[in-house]
């Protein structure tokens, strides 16, 4: 995933209540993640979106 | 027939029943026709049902009913939304979690880039549950910092420890710096150093070419940390708590005991020195002192008396 749609995600959980300082964090850190653990993050984020809008 | 004329006719004619009657029956149902037009739909919202029904087959009717629809299944989400705060709590925990095992993950693997530092996992389940001190649950933003504590502080402890790692490292802590674990009991080991040893090892991992990445999530989360001293202190605390529970359980001082009573030669020393006694707790350091004291005892000249001593002191002074 491209970090511009991790960010994307990141601004959408921030919407939906997630902390906004962690967020940025992870978007501050998404390009010096190893491959597996960028892959990690970007499916825990997208996730964790599709259950929030669920709701 | 307009009205008017129907009234000039019949003004003309006068009144003949069976004619006016037929005539006010043909009145009435043209008036009903009338009044059923006035009612019927115009041409133009015709023409919008036919507009309507050319984008996708739907009558405005249709589609309001399923835009009401929509709205109410809105509402309803909503409504679960503004009721049910704890799922949506439940959620973002739950993915806090696996966010801060990512991050473990990330520091795991950049440790091994650094040959020093062997071991970065004491700390691990922090990530997990809640925290022991407050029993409070944890968001995502502490078990970032409980992972990087935990990594911070075994850095610290074990960087200066060059070739040495692990329980030797440990062994170091408790028995080469005795003081240490005095000190851990009234300030902690890590309390107010965890910062300083991510930096430390973003430093570290910055001088070969593979752990440059991990230098700047080190960096980064250095600055992270630097933003929220509170949650950060809250953490180090923790740590604390954890690595003195695993050193009173694994006192590498007491396994070497263990290890040593099984000699026979020693063990039979041990027992004439009394430290096998398992109900007292055996400290080494209190161990080396009694030993060191001994030695200097025996090595020492036996007590003079006064007058000798001041002889003893002027020979001394000549020579």
């Amino acid at each position: 995933m491209e970090k511009e749609e991790f960010q994307k995600i990141a601004e959408k959980l921030i919407e939906l209540g997630e902390d906004a300082d962690e967020m940025q964090y992870w978007i501050n850190i998404y390009d010096d993640l190893p491959q597996q653990q960028k892959d990690e993050a970007s499916k825990t984020f997208k996730e964790e979106l599709q259950k929030l809008e669920s709701l | 027939m307009p009205k008017k004329d129907y009234y000039k006719l019949n003004y003309k004619n006068m009144f003949n029943p069976e004619k006016d009657l037929i005539n006010l029956d043909e009145h009435r149902k043209k008036q009903e026709k009338e009044t059923e037009q006035e009612l019927r739909p115009d041409d133009e919202t015709e023409k919008k049902k036919e507009v309507a029904k050319d984008n996708g087959g739907k009558t405005l009717e249709e589609e309001r009913a399923e835009q009401s629809r929509i709205d109410q299944k809105n509402l309803k989400k909503i409504r679960e939304k503004l009721e049910n705060p704890e799922k949506k709590k439940e959620i973002m925990e739950e993915y806090g979690e696996k966010r801060a095992s990512t991050l473990k993950n990330v520091m795991d693997l950049g440790v091994k880039v650094i040959p020093v530092v062997g071991e970065a996992s004491m700390i691990a389940d922090g990530i997990k549950g809640k925290n022991k001190i407050t029993g409070e649950k944890l968001s995502g933003k502490e078990r970032i910092f409980n992972v990087m504590v935990g990594t911070g502080c075994l850095v610290l402890d074990f960087i200066p420890i060059a070739g040495e790692a692990g329980e030797a490292a440990r062994i170091a802590m408790v028995l080469g710096k005795g003081a240490r674990i005095g000190k851990a009991a009234e300030k902690g080991i890590v309390a107010g150093r965890s910062v300083k040893g991510i930096e430390g090892l973003s430093k570290l991992a910055a001088k070969s070419k593979k752990g440059e990445k991990f230098s700047n999530i080190c960096n980064k989360t250095a600055a992270f940390m630097k933003k929220n001293p509170g949650l950060v202190e809250k953490s180090e605390k923790f740590a604390d708590s954890k690595i003195k529970e695993y050193l009173t359980k694994n006192n590498p001082a007491q396994k070497r005991l263990e290890e040593l009573k099984k000699d026979p030669r020693i063990g039979s020393l041990l027992e004439k020195t009394g430290i096998t006694d398992d109900a007292k707790p055996f400290s080494i350091k209190d161990f080396a002192k009694e030993k060191a004291l001994s030695f200097f005892k025996r090595k020492s000249k036996p007590e003079m008396a006064p007058e000798e001593a001041k002889e003893d002191l002027e020979k001394r002074k000549v020579a």
